[in-house]
């Protein structure tokens, strides 16, 4: 009875829930290493846990342990934690114990040493034990952090994000209980964790009580994206808390031209421009430097399955595009309505949320199915991160539209503005509200038709019907006619305006008809894949783009790495275009699009003939 | 495999909802290949020279799709302008536009170029020239 006390030691005498250590057989080594686990953790991690804790050390499949920390196999089990009942046994891996003891290699990966790896798995089954008492896991916002597809209860579910590719260790990808031990040993013995993954070790720190270390220099760049391989990357943005103004729910709505009534859930960085010396609301005339958020899926290829859509085949990502862009996709293109709302946050739910953003870009690929993990699903899920619970508890629908209209409850104090009940045109004023062009190419169009440059009923039937060979010959007509200098001026305004909208429209079309005939012509299908490829050679992710060690790259590694990249793909860019237009070209001269073709033909005269008109009523000639 | 057929199923009798919630998330995709299209039609500009060099810089940092964005603000400009609802930078209700006018306003180095190459007008009006030609030609 004496001698089995001795064994014993009680870890936390003071606790009525005292855990009682018994290290049993384990080296003198092995030993001091427990022992200095426990002290670098801080000193009531294991407040919650009762029963007996003991630790073994034995053969778990050794012979899997390499002697070289960067070439671990799969297989490789370093240590386990089970649990029976209210007791634990750690049985440690004998090959890891020998290895920390005697191998004192430096690494380039990982811990970096096989000593620093053995601390890191002791607090890793360390964690494993506390995780059994707290359930720190299964919390919701340490599930939404890591990504999950729903909020489970189980801390053996899976997660959602599988990027491999920008995590430290994939280990942690495995479910929940190993993504918050695989964490939990990173905040703990890598000074630039708290950099890399801001919000992950902000949450951890916050709940376990394990200090931040405040060693590293944060980066809060981010690439910008475009749909412009031109624009695509070829720009970082700071996302410093302390330039950002506002953060806007920016929520698309249906137009005239769409049905759904599902919308788009987005948001909106109000940036300020980097002149500005204070943060303040003039910051909302940046638009410029505005950002937009946007949760996708992510296509690499031209072809679009809507049955891989289905079933979570295209990963989901967050997207940075900047504002403008985002814009003209929805009100011009789409002719959908914008909406803009801030988000009443206070100054540290706004860097938890930015911090969550810099994660999401840097290191999360999750999966995107159409019905429960969407744009509307992840953005709720990212602002539920910033939020109270009970003010994240207030949006109750997943649903952009639902979610929108939360937003704007009064009830709900969500947003610091009055924005329930204002009419268009007040939203449209107090910028709550950017309007689809509809109205717009409407009033224009009216305009002309009024004057006599077009003979059609209405916009929706002249957009259906209207031929590019007619109206230049509409146009030729009208301006054939004597005319005074300012109606020629503002008519060759108007016209400009409608014939960009229609050059667009067409050119949107171009690639949508080539699909549609992918199946049915074989050449077709060889020069479409031809572009595919050409294309997919420039479509990179953020983390290979900056391919830092793991997460968001260091203030360091994006000084020296991005600039490379940007030099590298500015002359990859010039190429990949042409091959893009070639091929592009090669499609137009089939048979099969001899009518497109002869409409692109008729488009381009119609620029060069407005483009005189412009330069004759500027006096530009 | 049963499980998935009925789902798969379910997803095409669903059909036009699903194409539509898709569309959501594909579009930034499915612009790229158009974007290279109207790139065929590009050949048609280009004959003019800017005289605006550090505003051409300026309006050039906007990107594909700022440029695009400030091209149509141009219009309602020209409309406000023209009736005399908009007579200074302040008054300007395209935000995009206001904020460019607002940057070169401040700039002396930009302003000197303009006031050389367009004598007269308001500042507005010059500033408001000098872009459209630039955002025009380029």
């Amino acid at each position: 009875m004496l001698k089995s006390l001795s064994l014993l030691s009680i870890l936390v005498l003071s606790s009525a829930h005292a855990v009682s250590v018994d290290y049993g057989e384990v080296s003198a080594f092995a030993k001091k290493e427990i022992q200095h686990v426990m002290e670098i953790l801080p000193a009531k991690y294991l407040d919650s846990a009762t029963g007996k804790l003991s630790f073994v050390a034995a053969n778990i499949k050794d012979n899997e342990i390499s002697s070289d920390l960067c070439k671990m196999g799969p297989k490789a089990i370093f240590a386990t934690t089970k649990k029976h009942g209210k007791n634990h046994t750690l049985t440690i891996s004998q090959r890891l114990l020998d290895l920390a003891e005697t191998n004192t290699t430096q690494f380039k990966c990982s811990h970096k040493t096989f000593k620093r790896f053995l601390t890191a798995t002791i607090a890793h089954e360390l964690t494993h034990v506390k995780d059994n008492f707290e359930h720190l896991s299964t919390e919701d916002d340490f599930q939404r952090i890591v990504g999950v597809r729903h909020l489970a209860r189980s801390s053996k579910k899976s997660l959602i994000n599988q990027n491999f590719s920008a995590s430290p260790d994939a280990y942690e990808f495995k479910n929940l209980e190993e993504a918050l031990a695989v964490n939990v040993e990173f905040l703990l013995m890598d000074p630039e964790f708290e950099c890399r993954k801001p919000a992950t070790a902000n949450y951890l720190s916050r709940r376990l009580g394990i200090p931040l270390k405040n060693i590293c220099k944060r980066n809060y760049k981010v690439m910008t994206q475009s749909a412009y391989l031109e624009d695509n990357y070829l720009q970082s943005v700071s996302i410093d808390p302390n330039r950002i103004y506002q953060i806007h729910y920016l929520f698309a709505g249906k137009g005239q031209a769409l049905m759904s009534n599902w919308g788009h859930a987005m948001f909106r960085l109000v940036v300020c421009a980097p002149s500005r010396k204070k943060v303040g609301p003039e910051c909302l005339d940046d638009v410029s430097h505005h950002l937009t958020l946007s949760y996708r899926a992510y296509m690499s290829d031209l072809n679009i399955s809507y049955v891989k859509g289905m079933f979570g085949k295209y990963p989901s990502q967050l997207f940075v595009f900047r504002f403008h862009e985002v814009q003209q996709e929805y009100t011009k293109f789409e002719l959908r309505d914008l909406f803009s709302v801030p988000l009443k946050l206070t100054a540290d739910q706004k860097k938890e949320f930015l911090d969550v953003t810099l994660e999401r870009f840097w290191s999360y690929q999750g999966k995107y199915y159409f019905i429960d993990n969407n744009c509307g699903t992840e953005a709720k899920k990212q602002l539920a991160i910033a939020l109270s619970d009970d003010q994240s508890d207030l949006i109750k629908s997943i649903t952009p539209k639902k979610m929108y209209k939360d937003i704007i409850n009064k009830k709900n104090d969500l947003t610091d503005e009055q924005i329930d009940g204002l009419s268009k045109d007040e939203m449209i004023k107090k910028g709550y509200l950017i309007p689809s062009i509809f109205a717009d190419l409407e009033k224009r169009f009216n305009e002309l038709k009024k004057l006599g440059v077009f003979p059609d009923k209405n916009l929706k039937d002249f957009l259906k019907n209207t031929k590019p060979e007619i109206r230049l010959e509409l146009y030729e007509n009208f301006f054939a006619g004597e005319k005074k200098l300012e109606e020629k001026k503002s008519v060759v305004m108007k016209v400009i305006y409608i014939e960009r909208y229609l050059a667009t429209k067409f050119m949107l079309a171009l690639p949508q008809k080539a699909f549609a005939k992918i199946n049915k012509d074989k050449e077709i299908k060889e020069e479409l894949m031809k572009m595919s490829g050409s294309m997919k050679s420039m479509f990179l992710q953020p983390w290979e783009v900056v391919d830092g060690q793991y997460g968001v790259p260091t203030s360091e590694e994006m000084t020296e790495l991005y600039p490379a990249f940007v030099t590298q793909r500015k002359s990859a860019l010039e190429e990949s275009l042409e091959d893009q237009m070639d091929n592009l070209n090669n499609l137009l001269n089939k048979q099969t699009f001899a009518q497109e073709l002869k409409d692109l033909e008729s488009i381009k005269k119609i620029k060069t003939y407005t483009n005189t008109l412009f330069s004759e009523v500027s006096g530009l000639q | 495999m049963k499980k998935l057929l009925v789902a798969t199923v379910l997803a095409l009798s669903l059909g036009n909802a699903f194409a539509q919630t898709f569309s959501e998330a594909v579009t930034a995709v499915t612009m790229l290949p158009s974007h290279t299209a109207t790139k065929l039609t590009e050949s048609a500009i280009g004959t003019i020279v800017s005289p605006f060099v550090s505003t051409s810089a300026t309006v050039q940092a906007r990107g594909v799709a700022g440029k695009e964005q400030l091209r149509d603000d141009l219009a309602a400009l020209d409309e406000d302008i023209r009736s005399g609802a908009v007579k200074t930078i302040v008054d300007v209700r395209q935000p995009a536009l206001k904020e460019l006018f607002s940057e070169i306003a401040e700039s002396e180095e930009e302003m000197a170029e303009i006031n050389a190459v367009v004598k007269s007008g308001s500042e507005l009006h010059r500033i408001a020239t000098a872009v459209t030609i630039e955002l025009m030609i380029h």
